[in-house]
């Protein structure tokens, strides 16, 4: 249902470089609609990324992270052709995964 | 003396009125075919003006990642520049996102200002197939074509954009908050009647008087230039797009080049450091503005370059 | 049971949510919308950082915090944080003027620099706060950041 993310994963020197893009509304709950009525809250509360099954980052996220969230890190240990793969969780219980091989 | 003079104005007047072609003509010349094409660039919605080529989605990543992402972030996503993706149906609320995806109602215009306007610093460097390809993965950001799409000068005026019937001009570009960059209203009334009288306040004949034949002053701008002169470093500078963005003494999108050399006076291995600073691009030293890695100068041209800056970036 | 309830409201359509909401006195409790989780339901910095089990963080400048001066758009504000304090664990993201201020917490296994780039919400001009967790206690640095168009709308 949800879309899937961009992700893009590239060796640089001996680190990898990941940046992510999400498709997520990222409601705050505090947003009013052109009705009036309030626009439930409905964000991303948790995100997880790991490399051929070994963790990489975690986050845990509030209704500030701006909507169609956008993320970068980076990690060592990586090489061309491992998978990256990134998970996220909302707060209606939805979740996606979504997986790149390292560039 | 001065009515000798006047007289042989009077004379070369007539004379001049009286021959076959008149003095102007011999200025300037025909433009060939072209030379008019290479100025005729436009591209209209139907597609009229496309030159023939194609490119990928998978093409246009690579050149967009050289060419764009350093501005317009590495999924269109900037908020320093003009983000690229994004912001559909955002226009009306209260924090329109002005994207390709979100304003544009053509595809066509999105190729018009890639070929004729970016990459912002080195306009007009992308080839034809590489505007088709950077086009593609731009709309591929968008999710408007699939990742596997090709475009060329027939499919790109069939691709049909979210905001097709939604443009609207009533905003600025660079504005979060929608404000216009210019408000101008075309005057369409009230015109004048008769045709203004347009006169010079100077004597007639003056010019001639002080200047006598104007042709060869003419002349001298069309004869070729003198031939392979080395070029000057502000020559250097403007060939090599520096000049897109900044000035010798006004501070632009990047600093004034006196600024920099400024800063930089006591520095003792400034060139060395300069040099790294262009060729790594970066942001946060003289402001947010983003300065783009500068991969096409060449050595020689970037130390003549810096040793100009340095020295004060004195006009040629 | 809760959960239940509120994807329920969520699936509702805006004008039947808003007949629902007003007849039976819903409004309040959705407008909280209360994050279970203490750290992100906190409304001041302080309360924030003891739900983390985190006191008087002390500033330091091995945290290169990169935050635009003047954000024309608040929905969007680009944020860059670096630590090169050693064992660093944790980076985290506190708006100081925004309802609730935690933004974010990213944790980093070894192996993972402690660097994070991301884009956060700012309800209007304020401080934003970069909180980093390491073996050795926690320490913070901050950046004021203007805004032209508030980010509560997106």
């Amino acid at each position: 249902m949800s879309d899937p993310m961009r992700i893009r994963a590239a060796v640089k020197g001996e680190k990898v470089e990941v940046k992510i893009l999400m498709s997520h509304v990222m409601e705050t709950g505090q947003r009013k609609d052109a009705e009036g009525a309030v626009v439930p809250a409905h964000y991303i509360t948790k995100v997880t990324a790991s490399c051929n099954g070994r963790d990489v980052l975690s986050a845990d996220w509030g209704p500030s992270v701006s909507k169609n969230p956008y993320l970068s890190f980076r990690f060592k240990g990586g090489a061309k052709g491992d998978k990256l793969k990134v998970t996220w969780t909302d707060t209606a219980g939805d979740s996606r995964s979504d997986e790149v091989s390292i560039g | 003396m001065c009515s000798s003079r006047l007289l042989a104005l009077g004379l070369w007047l007539i004379a001049a009125s009286a021959s076959a072609a008149p003095a102007w003509e011999a200025l300037g010349k025909p433009l060939a075919a072209n030379e008019i094409a290479s100025w005729d660039i436009d591209v209209r919605p139907d597609g009229v003006g496309l030159p023939p080529g194609h490119g990928s989605v998978e093409e246009g990543q690579v050149v967009y990642d050289t060419h764009c992402a350093s501005c317009h972030g590495t999924f269109g996503e900037s908020t320093d520049y003009l983000a690229l993706a994004g912001g559909v149906g955002s226009l009306g609320t209260a924090t329109p996102q002005r994207t390709v995806g979100s304003k544009l109602d053509y595809a066509t215009t999105l190729w018009d200002y890639i070929n004729r306007a970016m990459p912002f610093n080195r306009s007009k460097a992308l080839s034809v197939n590489e505007v088709y390809a950077v086009t593609a993965y731009v709309l591929n950001l968008n999710d408007i074509l699939p990742a596997d799409a090709v475009l060329d000068e027939r499919s790109l005026p069939q691709v049909e954009m979210p905001n097709r019937k939604g443009f609207t001009q009533a905003h600025g570009m660079m504005r979060a908050d929608g404000k216009p960059d210019v408000r101008n209203t075309a005057c369409m009334k009230d015109c004048l009647k008769t045709p203004p009288q347009v006169s010079s306040a100077l004597p007639a004949g003056f010019t001639h008087q002080l200047y006598g034949e104007l042709g060869p002053h003419f002349r001298q701008f069309m004869v070729a230039a003198p031939a392979a002169a080395a070029p000057t470093p502000a020559a250097l500078a403007a060939s090599n797009g520096c000049l897109a963005c900044h000035a010798a003494q006004q501070t632009r999108v990047g600093p004034a080049f006196a600024d920099v050399a400024r800063r930089y006076a006591a520095v003792a291995d400034a060139p060395a450091q300069l040099r790294q600073k262009v060729r790594a691009g970066g942001s946060g030293v003289w402001g947010s503005a983003l300065m783009p890695p500068q991969t096409t100068v060449t050595d020689a041209a970037l130390d003549q370059i810096l040793g100009w800056i340095l020295a004060g970036a004195a006009a040629p | 049971m809760m959960l239940e309830r509120r994807r329920f409201l969520q699936r509702l359509g805006h004008t039947g949510l808003a007949a629902l909401t007003i007849a039976s006195g819903l409004l309040p409790r959705l407008v909280r919308a209360a994050d279970t989780r203490p750290a992100f339901a906190a409304e001041a910095i302080a309360d924030a950082l003891k739900a983390l089990g985190i006191a008087n963080p002390t500033k330091s400048d091995a945290i290169h915090f990169k935050a635009p001066d003047i954000a024309e758009n608040g929905a969007a504000v680009p944020v860059e944080v670096e630590s090169t304090l050693p064992g660093t664990r944790e980076i985290l993201l506190l708006v100081e003027k925004n309802p609730h201020v935690m933004s974010a917490s990213f944790s980093f296994p070894d192996g993972t620099d402690a660097y994070v780039a991301t884009r956060v919400k700012v309800a209007e001009s304020s401080l934003i706060h970069a909180v980093v967790k390491t073996d050795a206690g926690a320490f913070y640095t901050d950046r004021l950041v203007k805004v032209t168009l508030g980010g509560c709308g997106g």
